[in-house]
C-alpha cells in the first residue's frame, strides 16, 4: 500500500519533473547543461534561480526602488547572483533585465498601497520556491509548505507600508519564506558533499583493493590519481608522482611515441575499438629504472571541458613469461615430430599439430571437435579401450600400440602415450596424446621376424638335406663297398681258375689254350685295374679318400714303386732312371699307398705310351715347403689341344692311342684327383712325337713338421 | 712244386662261394697241403671241434655265420684261440686291411689273388703269427 503511494507520488513528480524541464528547456535553450541532469541538480539549479527571483521581488516591495538608481543596483545584484552560478548566468542575465526592465513588472512594483493583483503576485512569487521545494524534496515538502505559508501571511502586511512595522514584518516574513531554501539548499549542499565523499572513499577503496594499477592524469599529462597498486607497479609513492609529468613512468625510448599517441588518442581508439581490442601493450618504468611489460586500457574522460584520461594497467611480466613458453611449446607441438593432439575430458579433440594432419590425412579443421576413435580400425581388441581410460581418468598415463586407419584408408601404426593434464586441484582437464608413427618399425621388425623364421626354416632344410647328404654318402659308400667286392668276388675265380690251368696244375696246355688262357688273364687283370680305379674316382668324388700321415723314406718308396717298372721299361728296350734329388729329406710325411698310385700312374702310362728313348723319374724339392714328382718320356707326346682334357675322366690323347695303347682312362684324372686332394696339383709339357713331361708338385710335409705341430 | 712246409699244412676254408672254394682248395692242394672245406662259420666250427687245422682260410661275407662271428667264436674257444685265421676277401676299399687286422685275424690277403703272390702272402702271415705267438709265450714266461 505504502509502496503504491510512493511509487504514484513519485510518478507525479516525475511528471512535475518534466513539465519544469520543458520550461527550463524553454528558458534556457540552447544550453544543454540541464539535459541529463539527475532531479537534484534540477532542483539546485532552480533554487539558483527562483532564490534572486524572489529577493528581487521583495527588495522591489520593501525599498520601493523607485528612482533608476536603485532599480539598476537591483538588476546588478541579479546578475551578480546570476554570474556567480556561472553556469546560468545566461538566465540570471535575462530574469535581470525582466525584474529591472521590463515596465509591466517594474509598474507592479512601485504601486503603493495594497492592490489585489500586488498581494496574490506577491503571493505567488512567494509561494512558488515553497511549493516547488516541498514538491521536489517530500521528507521536508510539508514543512517548506507550511513556513511558505508562514512567511506569506507574515510578509503581507509589509504590503501595505503604511502599517506600523511593516517593513520589519515583511522581511521576516520573507525570510520565513525564504528560509526554507536556504536550508533546502544547504542540505542538498551537506548531502552532496557528503555522497560525493562516500563516494570518493568508495572510489579509493575499489582503486586501492582493484587489482590492477589506476592513473589518471589531466589535460597537461600530469599525474592526478596514483592508487596502491601503482604504487606497487612503479615504486612510487602517490605524493611523489602526482603532479609529476606522466613521462616519469615511461622508459625514454617511448616517451615520444606516447605524446604522439596522446594527440591521437581519439583516432586510436576508434581503430582500437574497430579492431574489437582497447588494450594496449607498453613498457612501463620503475622508480629504480628497471622496466617492465604492462597492459594498459585507457579511457578518456571529459570533467569541464578538460580532457583527462585514465589508465588501468597491470603487470603482465608473468603473463609474458607464460606466453612466452606457451609460444615456446605451441611451437615445439607444431614443429614435433610426432603426432600431438589434446582432447577435453570427453575426448573432443581440440587441438592436432601439422604431424598429426600429415600422417593421419585429416585436416586440423576437420579433426577438431572430433573424438580420436575416427581413426579407430576394429584391428585394436575392445580391451585395449578399456585399460586406456581406465589408466587416464585415474590420472596415470597409458603407453601403447594402435593399428589405426588413415583418412584414406590406410593402416598404420602407432606408439602412443597419453597423459592427463590436471589442474591446480588435481582435477583432469585435458587429456594431451603423443603419437609415434611406427609402422615402418613394425615392418622393419615384421620383415626380421620373417627372416628369422626364414633363416630357421632354411637351416632345418639345410641340416636335412644334410642329413640326407650324409645319407646318400653312406649309401654311396656302402654302395661302392659292395661293388668292390661284388666285382672282386668273380673276377677272383676267372683269374684263380686262369693261373691254375697256366700254371700246369690241370695238366699240359697247347700254345693255343695257354695263348687264350693269357688273354683271359690279361683281360681279367684289366678289368681289375677298370674296377680299381673307378672306384677310386668314385671315391674321391664322394669325398670318401681319406688320407692317411705317416713317414714315408722316400729314397726306398721310390725304389720300391719304379722296381717293377724299371723291369717293364728294359724288356722294351727303354733307358730307366729314377732319382731322389739331395735336396730332399731321407723322410717324409703322406700317404705311400696314394702317391704309390699316382707315380704309377704315371710311370705306366709312360711306359705305355714310349717305344724308343727312355723314361726318367725324380723327386726335387722346390722352393716354398714343396716338393715335385716328374716323370718324362721320349714318347708319342699329347697334342696341344687334347692337354687340355687330358686329366678328365674317360680322355685319351685320341682315340687311335687308346687303341694301341689299351688302359682305362682314368689313370691321369685319378693322378689329378689325389693331387688336389694332397693339396697339390699336376702340370703337363708335352710335344707330339717328342715326349710328355708330368710333374706333381705336393707341399712338403716332414717329421720335424708333424712333430712341431704336435 | 710240392714243398716240404706246405705238405705238412692241414687247411681250413671257410668260404660260401663255390668258385672261390674250388680255386684255393685246388691252389694249396697243389702245393700239397691237406684242405678240409665249410661253406659257413657253422660248418667251420664244426669241423674244428674234430680237426686242428694249421691255419683258417676264412671269407669274411658268408651266410649263416660269417667271417667275423666266427672268428670270435674261434677265438672265444681256448682249444682253437691260438689257431692262424687269416682272412681272404673280396673287401679290398682303404680301410678294409685295418679293420680286419684289429678285429684279430693274423693275416689278409685280397680277393681277387695272384697264384704268384699267394702263396707267399699265406707263409708271410704265417711267419708273423709265429713271431707273435713266441712273443705271447716269451712274455708269459
Amino acid at each position: 500500500m505504502t509502496e503504491t503511494k510512493k511509487s504514484s507520488q513519485q510518478s507525479g513528480q516525475q511528471a512535475l519533473l518534466r513539465f519544469l524541464d520543458a520550461v527550463w528547456r524553454l528558458l534556457t535553450e540552447p544550453s544543454a547543461a540541464l539535459q541529463g541532469l539527475e532531479a537534484r541538480r534540477q532542483a539546485r539549479v532552480l533554487s539558483g534561480i527562483l532564490i534572486p527571483l524572489s529577493l528581487a521581488a521583495f527588495l522591489g516591495l520593501v525599498a520601493n526602488p523607485t528612482t533608476p538608481f536603485i532599480r539598476l543596483m537591483l538588476i546588478l545584484l541579479i546578475a551578480a547572483y546570476g554570474l556567480s552560478r556561472t553556469r546560468y548566468a545566461t538566465l540570471a542575465m535575462v530574469l535581470a533585465i525582466a525584474v529591472g526592465v521590463l515596465p509591466p513588472a517594474g509598474a507592479l512594483l512601485t504601486l503603493e498601497g495594497y492592490t489585489q493583483q500586488g498581494i496574490i503576485l506577491s503571493a505567488v512569487w512567494l509561494l512558488i520556491p515553497m511549493l516547488l521545494s516541498g514538491i521536489l524534496f517530500p521528507p521536508l515538502g510539508t514543512v517548506l509548505v507550511n513556513l511558505a505559508i508562514v512567511g506569506f501571511v507574515l510578509a503581507l502586511p509589509a504590503l501595505n507600508p503604511s502599517l506600523p512595522f511593516s517593513n520589519i514584518l515583511a522581511t521576516l516574513g520573507f525570510l520565513i519564506s525564504v528560509a526554507p531554501m536556504f536550508l533546502v539548499g544547504s542540505f542538498i549542499r551537506r548531502r552532496d558533499i557528503r555522497e560525493v565523499e562516500s563516494v570518493r572513499a568508495r572510489m579509493e577503496n575499489i582503486l586501492n583493493t582493484a587489482g590492477e594499477g589506476i592513473i589518471t592524469v589531466d589535460s597537461q599529462q600530469r599525474i592526478t590519481l596514483f592508487n596502491r597498486q601503482a604504487e606497487e607497479l612503479f615504486g612510487y609513492r602517490a605524493e611523489e608522482v602526482l603532479g609529476q609529468p606522466l613521462s616519469l613512468l615511461m622508459p625514454e625510448q617511448f616517451q615520444a611515441a606516447h605524446a604522439r599517441h596522446v594527440d591521437h588518442f581519439g583516432q586510436e581508439e576508434a581503430m582500437f575499438r574497430a579492431m574489437g581490442q582497447r588494450e594496449v601493450e607498453i613498457l612501463g618504468r620503475r622508480k629504480d629504472g628497471s622496466t617492465f611489460p604492462m597492459e594498459v586500457a585507457i579511457s578518456k574522460v571529459e570533467v569541464g571541458g578538460e580532457i583527462n584520461f585514465t589508465a588501468m594497467l597491470h603487470d603482465i611480466t608473468e603473463r609474458k613469461k607464460v606466453e612466452e613458453d606457451l609460444r615456446k611449446l605451441s611451437r615445439a607441438a607444431e614443429q614435433s615430430a610426432v603426432s600431438i593432439v589434446i582432447t577435453d575430458t570427453s575426448g573432443t579433440i581440440e587441438y592436432v599439430n601439422p604431424k598429426f594432419t600429415e600422417v593421419t590425412g585429416y585436416t586440423r579443421e576437420e579433426a577438431l571437435g572430433q573424438n580420436p576413435r575416427i581413426l579407430k580400425s576394429g584391428k585394436m581388441p575392445p580391451e585395449t579401450y578399456k585399460d586406456l581410460w581406465q589408466t587416464i581418468t585415474s590420472g596415470r598415463v597409458w603407453r601403447g600400440e594402435f593399428h589405426n586407419r588413415k583418412k584414406n584408408g590406410e593402416l598404420y601404426w602407432e606408439a602412443v602415450s597419453i597423459a592427463p593434464v590436471l589442474d591446480a586441484s588435481g582435477k583432469v582437464t585435458h587429456y594431451v596424446a603423443v603419437k609415434e608413427d611406427i609402422t615402418e618399425r613394425k615392418a622393419a621388425e615384421e620383415r626380421i621376424r620373417d627372416q628369422a623364421r626364414r633363416l630357421a626354416a632354411t637351416a632345418r632344410d639345410l641340416a636335412i638335406a644334410r642329413k640326407r647328404a650324409e645319407e646318400a654318402n653312406r649309401l654311396k659308400s656302402e654302395f661302392l663297398s659292395t661293388m668292390s667286392h661284388e666285382l672282386r668276388t668273380p673276377l677272383n675265380a676267372i683269374i684263380g681258375y686262369t693261373e691254375i690251368m697256366l700254371a700246369g696244375m690241370t695238366g699240359d696246355l697247347s700254345n693255343e689254350q695257354f695263348d687264350y688262357l693269357k688273354r683271359v688273364l690279361a683281360n681279367g687283370e684289366n678289368l681289375l685295374n677298370l674296377i680299381n680305379n673307378v672306384l677310386d674316382i668314385a671315391k674321391i668324388e664322394a669325398g670318401r679318400m681319406e688320407l692317411v700321415q705317416e713317414p714315408i723314406p722316400i729314397r726306398p718308396w721310390l725304389e720300391g714303386v719304379t722296381r717293377q717298372f724299371q723291369i717293364l721299361a728294359e724288356e722294351k728296350g727303354l733307358a730307366f732312371t729314377a732319382i731322389v734329388s739331395p735336396d730332399m729329406p731321407d723322410t717324409i710325411v703322406g700317404d705311400p699307398e696314394r702317391l704309390k698310385q699316382i707315380a704309377t700312374n704315371l710311370i705306366s702310362n709312360a711306359v705305355k705310351f714310349t717305344d724308343e728313348g727312355s723314361i726318367n723319374v725324380e723327386i726335387d724339392k722346390l722352393a716354398d715347403d714343396r716338393w715335385a714328382l716328374v716323370v718324362s718320356d721320349t714318347g708319342v707326346g699329347i697334342p696341344s689341344h687334347a692337354q687340355e682334357y687330358i686329366f678328365d675322366e674317360f680322355r685319351q690323347a685320341d682315340g687311335s692311342p687308346r687303341r694301341k695303347y689299351g688302359g682305362t682312362g682314368l689313370g691321369l684324372a685319378i693322378v689329378r684327383n689325389l693331387a688336389l686332394t694332397m693339396g697339390g696339383n699336376v702340370r703337363l709339357t708335352s710335344k707330339v712325337g717328342e715326349g710328355s713331361t708330368f710333374t706333381v708338385i705336393l707341399p712338403l710335409v716332414t717329421q720335424d713338421m708333424t712333430v712341431a705341430q704336435k | 712244386m710240392v714243398e716240404r712246409e706246405t705238405s705238412n699244412w692241414t687247411v681250413l676254408i671257410v668260404e660260401d662261394e663255390p668258385d672261390n672254394l674250388s680255386v684255393a682248395e685246388k691252389v694249396l692242394t697243389f702245393y700239397g697241403a691237406e684242405v678240409l672245406t665249410a661253406r659257413d662259420g657253422m660248418e667251420g666250427l664244426e669241423i674244428l671241434k674234430k680237426v686242428k687245422p694249421t691255419f683258417i682260410l676264412m671269407d669274411l661275407s658268408m651266410p649263416k655265420m660269417d667271417g667275423w662271428e666266427m672268428l670270435k667264436a674261434v677265438r672265444a674257444n681256448p682249444k682253437t684261440a691260438h689257431l692262424p685265421v687269416i682272412a681272404l676277401t673280396a673287401h679290398a676299399m682303404a680301410g678294409d686291411e685295418k679293420r680286419v687286422m684289429e678285429a684279430g685275424f693274423d693275416g689278409y690277403i685280397t680277393k681277387p689273388f695272384r697264384l704268384a703272390s699267394f702263396m707267399d702272402k699265406i707263409k708271410a702271415c704265417l711267419h708273423s703269427w709265429a713271431e707273435k705267438t713266441l712273443r705271447e709265450e716269451w712274455r708269459e714266461l
